[in-house]
């Protein structure tokens, strides 16, 4: 880490360096093909909102012995989420 | 063979993206009058809340794109970003669930607001300050104050949640943009499904919206060096007042 601007290593929650390139990646290839295919849309657009998700329940599962506080949160936006789903139910 | 249609809404993405990364003001901002805009001259009439719905999912693209660049730049406070997004996330449900059941009137009104101060923004310059602090208690009400107006207006929140996170939360400017990009992944999350639940989302258009929004935040990160950013700034700054102006005469002209 170098620089003043990089965030400490605490900040960056054990996130993978791969799992939003890979899940960007995945994205526009998915995306390109509900371009081409209407039908399939919904999987790309599905997979858009599954990153940043795959990514809390990341930080939720290997963070929590070690951040609990951290896990909490990441907990917390998933519940949060979840609740939403809930709710949505009653629109 | 891809229609005249979808070609358009993809540009419509690019146009989003290329903006987000050399502004820092795409999403919603674009994405929501330009679809206003474009739909119609192919016969598909949008309304706002359409337009809103589909941004969200432009909005999760541009947190894609945004969080892949910036965790690799180590500029993300993901821990920050997951304490502060329950917040976010409650604060954009709520908008979105007013997005369903306020009138487009209101709803284009708000949108309108929201442009011409991006466009004040823009040209004056945002208020930051670089020295670290201790958070302000007003961090979380404002927090989701801003996941209300994503919710409500299909932005990523970066208008409001960038001076929250440098102002009051005390972060770095280009810290609280990383920041506020990687929660705004997030908070679309929670507002797409209400939108969706509420039958407004259309996947095709979305799909084409966010494809051109991860390519065109591609190009945009290439671009940034090589476009004069200060007369991009004056000319975008006087299209969002003329599209604030255009917007509220769509929805208040005939009153």
């Amino acid at each position: 880490m170098t620089g003043p601007d990089r965030t400490p290593d605490t900040e960056l929650a054990g996130l993978p360096a791969w799992l939003y390139p890979a899940g960007f990646w995945v994205a526009v290839l998915l995306l390109a093909a509900g371009v081409l295919f209407p039908d399939l849309a919904v999987w790309g657009v599905a997979w858009v909102g599954l990153v940043p998700v795959l990514a809390a329940l990341w930080v939720l599962v290997t963070g929590w012995q070690k951040d609990r506080r951290l896990g909490m949160a990441a907990g917390l936006a998933l519940l949060g989420l979840g609740l939403v789903v809930v709710v949505r139910g009653w629109v | 063979m891809i229609s005249a249609m979808v070609l358009a809404v993809i540009g419509v993405g690019l146009l989003a993206g290329v903006l987000g990364a050399i502004l820092g003001l795409g999403g919603g901002v674009v994405v929501v009058p330009a679809l206003e805009f474009v739909l119609p001259r192919f016969g598909q009439d949008i309304t706002i809340q359409q337009a809103v719905a589909v941004s969200q999912i432009g909005v999760l693209a541009v947190g894609l794109s945004g969080a892949a660049a910036y965790l690799q730049q180590g500029l993300v406070r993901a821990r920050t970003g997951y304490l502060l997004s329950p917040y976010t996330i409650i604060g954009g449900a709520v908008g979105s669930f007013l997005g369903l059941v306020l009138p487009a009137r209101a709803v284009a009104t708000v949108f309108a607001l929201l442009l011409l101060y991006s466009a004040y923004n823009l040209l004056r310059g945002l208020k930051r300050v670089e020295v670290e602090r201790e958070p302000s208690r007003l961090v979380p009400p404002a927090m989701t104050f801003a996941g209300v107006m994503s919710g409500l207006l299909g932005i990523g929140g970066g208008t409001v949640q960038v001076p929250v996170l440098n102002l009051l939360q005390g972060m770095p400017i280009r810290q609280a943009i990383a920041t506020s990009t990687f929660i705004m992944g997030l908070t679309a999350v929670g507002n797409a499904l209400v939108y969706q639940a509420g039958g407004l989302l259309d996947v095709k258009l979305a799909a084409g919206v966010a494809l051109g929004v991860l390519l065109g935040a591609k190009a945009g990160a290439s671009l940034q060096s090589r476009i004069p950013a200060a007369q991009l700034k004056l000319f975008f700054s006087l299209l969002l007042i003329f599209t604030a102006g255009q917007l509220l005469w769509k929805y208040w002209g005939n009153a």
